[in-house]
C-alpha cells in the first residue's frame, strides 16, 4: 500500500487487568486478516509464557494491520500494545505518546477500576482520542448500560454509540475497527522536516542486535541513514527499517512521518536505546527532541544470590540476557556475609521484581535466594552530603545521619463501599495519609492516600486483596521524598548480625516488624546442636527476642553386620542439606529465612 | 591384628514386620547351595588367616533356623577369641546348642526384642516371651556363659511402663550383654505402612530409662545401643566402631579390609549366581576421617583427642554437656549421643 498519511491510524488499547485487552487485540488481528484463526494461539501479542499465565502484558509490542473500511478505503492501522501494570507506567506513557487514539476497554460486569482511571488520565495527558468499548457483554453478569453510564459520569466520555463487544465470542469487532478509522485522527507531521522518531520500546534480536520500536513523528527514516539518539548522544548506521507483523519483521527500507515500525542499527547494548529517546539524523538534525523523555529509575531493589555459590556466573549471564530485552533492569555485584556473592538488582516495582525472579528461576533454571526488597532512601548526612541508599547494609553510622527521607506515592484504591473501613484501617496501619474520597457508580468508592512506598512494597497489595476479597483495585505513582523517622533494624542470630536480614523501617513500626520477623525466623530455622537466640535490634537496643531450641534427637541408624552404608548415606544427605543452607557464624539458615522479612500477618 | 569374620545367613522362618535386611523365609531349597557358596567364598580368607580371626559373628537372618550341622560345617577350621551366633528363641533346642558349642561358638546373641507378647506379635516375631526365657535357660544349661539379649524400644503402642517391664525381665535373667535398639521404621516394610513413629521426646525417655536402669544393674553403655558387664563388651561389635579390618561373607555381607570397603550383592539370586564384591571402594582420606568420627563417637571410649580440633565449637559442646575432653580422649556424653549425627556433622565442617 502506498504511503498516505491520511489513512494511517495509530492507536493503543488500555484497560484494567483482566478486562480483555489482549483478547480484543487478537480479534482485531484476526478480523483484519493479519492472522488466520487457525494460526492463533491465545493472545498472540502476549508471547511470553509468563505474560499469558499471569494475564498481563510486560513488553510493549506493535503490529500493523491493513483494513478496508466500510467506506471502501484501505487503511493502515498500527496497534501498539502497552504493558498493563503500574510498574511500567513510563513505558505506557511512551507508547501512548506514539499514538493518536486509545481504545478504552471496560469490562461489562466489573466497570471502571483503578487502572482504568490511571490509564485514562494518562491518555488524556497525551491528547489521545479515547474510544470507549464495553467488553464481555456475553457474560450473564454483564450490565453494559450501567457501565456505559459510569464511563460517561466518571470519565466524561460519550458512550452513546460505543461498541458493545465480546472479544471472546468475536461480537462487535468490526464496530471497533470502524470507530478507530472514523474517530482516531490521522497522524500529522511533515515528511520534509528533520527526522524525529520516538522510541517507545526496544528488544534484543540475536541477528539484528538491539532493535528500537519507533513512531516517526516527522521526516523520513531510511536504511543507510546515520542516526543520533538525542538523549544518549550515541550515533549509529541504520541497517534495517520496516513495519511489524505478528512475530516477524517486514523490512520496507523506510518509515515516514506518521508510521510505526522498527529500526535496527547493529546496536550491541540495549542500554544505548532508551525508551522515550528521540532518533534524528546526524546530518540535518532536529532542533529539539520530542518531549517527555525521562531516564528510567528503578524504584525497588533487592539482593539476588545463587542458592549454590557455584552458580554465580550462571546468574550473571542470566541477568545479562534478561537485560538485553529490559533496559529498566539494573544490577551490580554485591557481597553479603550471609549470602556470599550475588547482585543488587533494581526494578521498576514489585511486579517487575517478581517477574525477573520468576524468569531467572524458570527460563534459566536457577535456584535463588533473594533478600527483602528495599526502596531508595535519601540520607542527609551531618556534613551535608546526600546519599541514596538502596541497601540497608550501606547505611552510614547513626551519628553521621542528620535525617532521612523516604519515597511517597499517590495511591488510588477503588473499592465497593462495604470495604472502605477495612481499607482505611489498612492504609492507616501502613502510615498512609488520607487525601480524599469520592463515591462513584455502582456503590463504589475512590480513595486517595499518600503512602510511603516501603509500606506499599511490603505486603500492602496482599493485604488489600484479602481484606476486600479481591474486589478492590489499586494503583500508585511516585509523588516525591518526605522526611521520615527511619531506623535500621538488624537481626542477630546467636549474637551476630546477619547482614542480609537488616531492613530500614519507620521507628513506629520497628517493634511490630522486629517481633514478627523474629517469630518467622524461629519457625523456619531448623533445630541445631545448640540453642539459637534470635534478636531484633535497633542500634544496640534489643527490641524482640525468640529462641530456636537445641536439637533433641536424631536418627541413630543401626549398623547391621558392619554395613555402615546407611549411616554414610544419612551423613551425606545431611551434609548436602547443610550445604544448601547459609551459615551465619555458627548458625545454619535455610533460604526461606531470608524471605521471613517479607511477609507479615497483621 | 587378625581381621574379624562375619558370616551372613539370610534365612528366616518368617519375615518380621519391621525388617528390611537381607533375609528371606521359605528358601529351604537353596540352603544347600548357599552354604556351599559360603564355604567357597571363605576358602581364600581361611588360607590367608590360617583360620584364625579376631572375632567371628554368624548373623542373619536367623542362623539358628538352619540345621546346626551346617553351622558346624561352616565353622570347621575357624578359630577366634569370640565366636557369636545369632539365635531366634523360637528355634533353639538343647541338641542344636550342643552342636554349636562343639563347633566353637562361645557367645549367643538372642533376638528377644520384647517381653510383651502383644508387642512380639505386632513385630511379627515367631516366639513368645515365655519361649525367650526358656531358650535363655536352655543356653545356660548348655554351658554358654556369654549371652546377649537384643531388645527393641520405641515400638508402636509401646508404653514407658512396658519398656521398663522388658528391661527388668531382661536384667533379671542376668545376661552378660544387652543391645537396645530404637525401632526405625524403614520405608517399604509392612510396619512402616501403618505405624507412626513415637514422638522424639518419648524415644529419648525410653533410651534414658534403659541407660539408667541397666547402669544400676551393672551394665555399662559402651556404645550408643550396647550395654555390657565389665569385660563382656562384644569384641566383634567394637571392631566395627574402631574400624578394625573385617571380612564379610555371604549375601549382602560387608567388609572393611586394607583400606577398602566392599560388599556382596543384596540379592540372594545374584549371590547364588556367583556375584561377589558388587560394591567395592577404596576409601579416600576424607572418607576415613569421616568414618572415624561417625563410628568412633558412637562408643563410650570416643576417639583420640588429637583427632578433634579444640575450637569455639568443641568448647561449646563441652560447655553444654554434649562432649568431654579427657586426657587423651574425646567422647560424647549421654546427652551428646542423643544427637550424635549432628555432632559429627558439626565436627566435619
Amino acid at each position: 500500500m502506498a504511503y498516505d498519511q491520511s489513512r494511517i491510524r495509530n492507536f493503543c488499547i488500555i484497560a484494567h487487568i483482566d478486562h480483555g485487552k489482549s483478547t480484543l487485540a487478537d480479534r482485531l488481528l484476526e478480523k483484519t486478516g493479519v492472522l488466520q484463526q487457525r494460526e492463533m494461539t491465545e493472545q498472540v501479542l502476549d508471547s511470553m509464557e509468563l505474560e499469558r499465565e499471569r494475564g498481563i502484558t510486560i513488553k510493549s509490542k506493535a503490529v500493523r494491520m491493513p483494513y478496508r473500511a466500510r467506506d471502501g478505503v484501505d487503511y493502515e492501522l498500527n496497534l501498539i500494545d502497552t504493558p498493563g501494570h503500574v510498574d511500567f507506567a513510563y513505558e505506557v506513557s511512551r507508547a501512548l505518546a506514539a499514538c493518536e487514539g486509545a481504545v478504552l476497554v471496560v469490562d461489562a460486569s466489573q466497570g471502571i477500576e483503578a487502572q482504568t482511571l490511571a490509564n485514562v488520565y494518562m491518555a488524556l495527558d497525551h491528547d489521545l482520542e479515547i474510544l470507549p468499548v464495553v467488553n464481555k457483554i456475553d457474560l450473564p453478569s454483564a450490565r453494559p448500560e450501567v457501565v456505559k453510564q459510569e464511563i460517561e459520569d466518571e470519565i466524561g466520555l460519550d458512550t452513546e454509540n460505543c461498541p458493545l463487544v465480546s472479544a471472546k465470542q468475536g461480537i462487535g469487532i468490526e464496530d471497533v475497527l470502524e470507530d478507530i478509522v472514523q474517530k482516531v485522527p490521522a497522524p500529522k507531521g511533515d515528511t520534509q522536516s528533520p527526522l524525529r522518531a520516538l522510541i517507545f520500546d526496544s528488544l534484543y534480536d540475536n541477528y539484528r542486535g538491539a532493535i528500537s520500536y519507533v513512531r516517526v513523528k516527522e521526516g523520513v527514516l531510511r536504511v543507510g541513514d546515520r542516526i543520533r539518539m538525542m538523549a544518549s548522544g550515541r550515533e549509529f548506521d541504520v541497517t534495517e527499517v520496516g513495519t511489524l507483523l505478528p512475530g516477524r519483521y517486514n523490512a520496507t527500507g523506510e518509515l515516514r512521518a506518521g508510521e510505526v515500525g522498527y529500526v535496527a542499527a547493529s546496536i550491541k547494548d540495549i542500554a544505548d536505546i532508551r525508551v522515550g529517546d528521540t532518533i534524528t539524523h546526524v546530518e540535518r538534525p532536529a532542533q529539539e527532541p520530542l518531549p517527555g523523555y525521562k531516564p528510567v529509575l528503578p524504584m525497588v531493589f533487592c539482593g539476588i544470590y545463587p542458592a549454590d555459590g557455584a552458580d554465580y556466573d550462571s546468574l550473571r549471564e542470566a541477568l545479562e540476557k534478561l537485560r538485553l530485552n529490559d533496559a529498566s533492569l539494573s544490577f551490580e555485584p554485591e557481597t553479603s556475609q550471609a549470602l556470599g556473592y550475588g547482585f543488587r538488582c533494581g526494578f521498576l516495582g514489585l511486579l517487575h521484581m517478581e517477574i525477573i525472579q520468576e524468569r531467572l528461576e524458570r527460563e534459566f533454571d536457577l535456584d535463588l535466594v533473594t533478600t527483602a526488597p528495599s526502596v531508595v532512601y535519601r540520607v542527609i548526612k551531618t556534613d551535608g552530603e546526600i546519599l541514596e541508599i538502596d541497601n540497608p547494609t550501606n547505611l552510614p553510622p547513626t551519628n553521621d545521619i542528620e535525617y532521612m527521607e523516604e519515597p511517597f506515592v499517590d495511591a488510588q484504591v477503588i473499592t465497593p463501599q462495604e470495604y472502605v473501613g477495612a481499607i482505611m484501617e489498612l492504609c492507616q496501619n501502613k502510615r498512609g495519609t488520607f487525601r480524599d474520597m469520592k463515591y462513584i457508580e455502582g456503590g463504589r468508592v475512590l480513595l486517595n492516600y499518600d503512602m510511603p512506598l516501603n509500606e506499599v512494597i511490603f505486603d500492602f497489595f496482599d493485604n488489600l486483596k484479602s481484606r476486600t476479597r479481591g474486589y478492590a483495585s489499586f494503583d500508585y505513582s511516585l509523588k516525591g521524598y518526605v522526611r521520615s523517622e527511619l531506623v535500621k533494624m538488624d537481626m542477630l542470630l546467636n549474637g551476630e548480625i546477619c547482614d542480609a536480614l537488616s531492613i530500614i523501617v519507620h521507628k513506629d513500626r520497628a517493634y511490630a516488624r522486629g517481633r514478627s520477623i523474629a517469630e518467622k525466623l524461629k519457625d523456619v530455622i531448623p533445630r541445631q546442636l545448640f540453642e539459637i537466640p534470635i534478636q531484633a535490634a535497633i542500634g544496640g537496643k534489643i527490641i524482640a527476642r525468640e529462641t530456636v531450641k537445641a536439637l533433641r534427637k536424631d536418627v541413630l541408624a543401626k549398623c547391621y553386620g558392619g554395613d555402615i552404608s546407611r549411616k554414610k548415606k544419612l551423613l551425606e544427605k545431611q551434609k548436602e542439606g547443610k550445604k544448601r543452607m547459609r551459615s551465619v557464624g555458627s548458625v545454619s539458615l535455610p533460604s526461606e529465612a531470608f524471605m521471613a522479612v517479607l511477609k507479615m500477618d497483621d | 591384628m587378625k581381621p574379624a569374620l562375619y558370616i551372613h545367613i539370610p534365612f528366616c522362618a518368617q519375615k518380621c514386620a519391621y525388617c528390611d535386611f537381607a533375609s528371606w523365609a521359605g528358601r529351604e531349597p537353596v540352603w544347600e547351595a548357599y552354604f556351599h557358596a559360603l564355604k567357597e567364598e571363605m576358602r581364600p580368607w581361611m588360607e590367608i588367616s590360617g583360620g584364625k580371626f579376631y572375632s567371628v559373628f554368624v548373623g542373619g537372618g536367623t542362623p539358628s533356623l538352619v540345621p546346626a550341622e551346617r553351622i558346624a560345617e561352616i565353622l570347621r577350621g575357624v578359630s577366634a577369641g569370640e565366636v557369636t551366633l545369632e539365635a531366634n528363641p523360637g528355634t533353639l533346642t538343647p541338641e542344636k546348642l550342643e552342636i554349636y558349642r562343639q563347633a566353637g561358638v562361645n557367645r549367643l546373641s538372642m533376638g528377644v526384642q520384647s517381653f510383651d507378647d502383644g508387642l512380639l506379635k505386632t513385630l511379627g516375631r515367631i516366639h513368645t516371651a515365655r519361649q525367650a526365657e526358656e531358650a535363655f535357660f536352655m543356653a545356660r544349661e548348655a554351658g554358654f556363659d556369654n549371652l546377649n539379649l537384643d531388645l527393641m524400644y520405641a515400638l508402636p503402642g509401646q508404653t514407658q511402663e512396658a519398656w521398663e517391664g522388658t528391661l527388668e525381665q531382661a536384667a533379671a535373667l542376668g545376661p552378660e550383654h544387652i543391645s537396645a535398639y530404637s525401632l526405625i521404621l524403614e520405608e517399604g516394610t509392612p510396619m512402616a505402612a501403618w505405624a507412626t513413629p513415637q514422638p522424639d521426646e518419648d524415644v529419648n525417655r525410653m533410651q534414658r530409662t534403659a541407660t539408667a536402669f541397666l547402669k544400676e544393674k551393672g551394665y555399662a553403655r559402651y556404645e550408643i545401643s550396647n550395654y555390657a558387664r565389665p569385660g563382656r563388651e562384644c569384641r566383634h561389635n567394637l571392631v566395627y566402631w574402631r574400624r578394625g579390618d573385617y571380612i564379610g561373607v555371604g549375601c549382602a555381607a560387608h567388609s572393611l579390609y586394607q583400606g577398602r570397603r566392599f560388599a556382596n550383592p543384596d540379592s540372594l539370586g545374584a549371590y547364588l549366581a556367583g556375584a561377589r564384591r558388587t560394591e567395592d571402594a577404596i576409601l579416600t582420606e576424607e572418607d576415613v576421617l569421616e568414618e572415624r568420627l561417625m563410628l568412633g563417637l558412637r562408643t563410650a571410649e570416643g576417639v583420640p583427642r588429637g583427632w578433634i580440633r579444640e575450637n569455639a565449637q568443641t568448647r561449646r559442646m563441652v560447655r553444654e554437656g554434649l562432649a568431654v575432653f579427657e586426657k587423651d580422649r574425646f567422647f560424647l556424653t549421654e546427652k551428646g549421643m542423643e544427637v550424635q549425627d549432628a555432632v559429627v556433622l558439626a565436627l566435619l565442617q
